[in-house]
């Protein structure tokens, strides 16, 4: 699973597609996935744990928020491999639509501390672990976030 | 769970992983987590190489679902080659013994493995490859 080029040698892309029930848990699942993937692209250890982390976050949010945890519906990840980076995008079937202002607000901790779930801090997470973050709406009309992480050599 | 690869060898390790993870979520052991990995990439490599004839255009996809009693995981490729059977096909002893190819024997080794296996009939153009896991534990349906 080295370089792949086509005939005038444009780097090209290779994308595994992974449909995940919305039940906590099927996170494990994608970070599995995704970090087998970046190991086999060569990714040093440290950047294959950030992303695990940083998609664990993203498929938890996805089946929590976005899909309300109904089983029933679907998150979408597709992992796509280039040359140089990995991007990941997780799409949800948008049951509750993401408040933009969470997407970019920095939680303080004094505040999430005086929260019962002491949450809040996945998107925060997202954006310090991934080169490339991007919140967007989901073909399907759900929420999607694409994340971008650039392979060193 | 559903899980769509690129039809390039390699890739099954990816599938292996995914499926896995998605067989430790289920509570299975993990000698039988070892047989789920190793048919797995018996199943995909057939896909990827026979099936699909190394086709880079053509995609893999594999579907896994769990309930109270099994694993069932269905790999489908897009059917370049149709399977065709063979007669009489060569058992595994005979093939270590030197009386035939050592390739082909990924369906067996599957079938030794897992509970049940074989083709079903798919719906679309391709082959699509069944095989299940008797679980140990007891878990709600999800797929």
């Amino acid at each position: 699973m080295g370089k792949s080029y086509d005939m005038s040698h444009e780097p090209v892309e290779k994308i595994i597609e992974l449909r995940l029930p919305s039940k906590l848990g099927y996170e494990r699942v994608a970070m599995d996935t995704a970090s087998s993937l970046a190991r086999r692209m060569g990714f040093h250890a440290d950047r294959v744990e950030s992303l695990k982390t940083a998609i664990s976050e993203a498929v938890t949010n996805a089946i929590e928020h976005g899909n309300q945890q109904d089983a029933a519906m679907k998150v979408v990840v597709l992992l796509t491999a280039r040359d140089d980076e990995l991007i990941i995008s997780v799409a949800d079937q948008g049951r509750k639509i993401l408040n933009q202002d969470c997407t970019t607000s920095s939680p303080q901790i004094a505040d999430v501390l005086d929260k019962p779930d002491k949450g809040g801090w996945g998107i925060w997470l997202i954006r310090e672990l991934m080169d490339e973050v991007e919140f967007t709406t989901a073909p399907s009309g759900g929420n999607q976030v694409r994340m971008v992480i650039h392979l060193e050599k | 769970m559903e899980l769509v690869l690129p039809n390039e060898l390699g890739y099954e390790l990816i599938a292996r992983d995914a499926v896995a993870a998605f067989a430790r979520r289920a509570g299975m052991p993990r000698d039988q987590i070892d047989d789920v990995k190793t048919a797995l990439c018996e199943a995909c490599i057939n896909a990827i190489e026979h099936g699909n004839s190394m086709n880079p255009e053509l995609r893999v996809q594999v579907s896994c679902c769990v309930d109270d009693d099994r694993l069932v995981i269905e790999v489908c490729d897009q059917g370049v080659s149709p399977f065709a059977p063979k007669a009489e096909p060569l058992s595994m002893v005979e093939k270590v013994s030197g009386f035939g190819s050592l390739r082909g024997m990924g369906l067996m080794l599957i079938s030794q493995l897992s509970d049940e296996s074989g083709f079903v009939p798919h719906g679309e153009v391709g082959n699509c490859f069944r095989f299940a896991f008797q679980r140990h534990r007891a878990a709600s349906l999800s797929c």
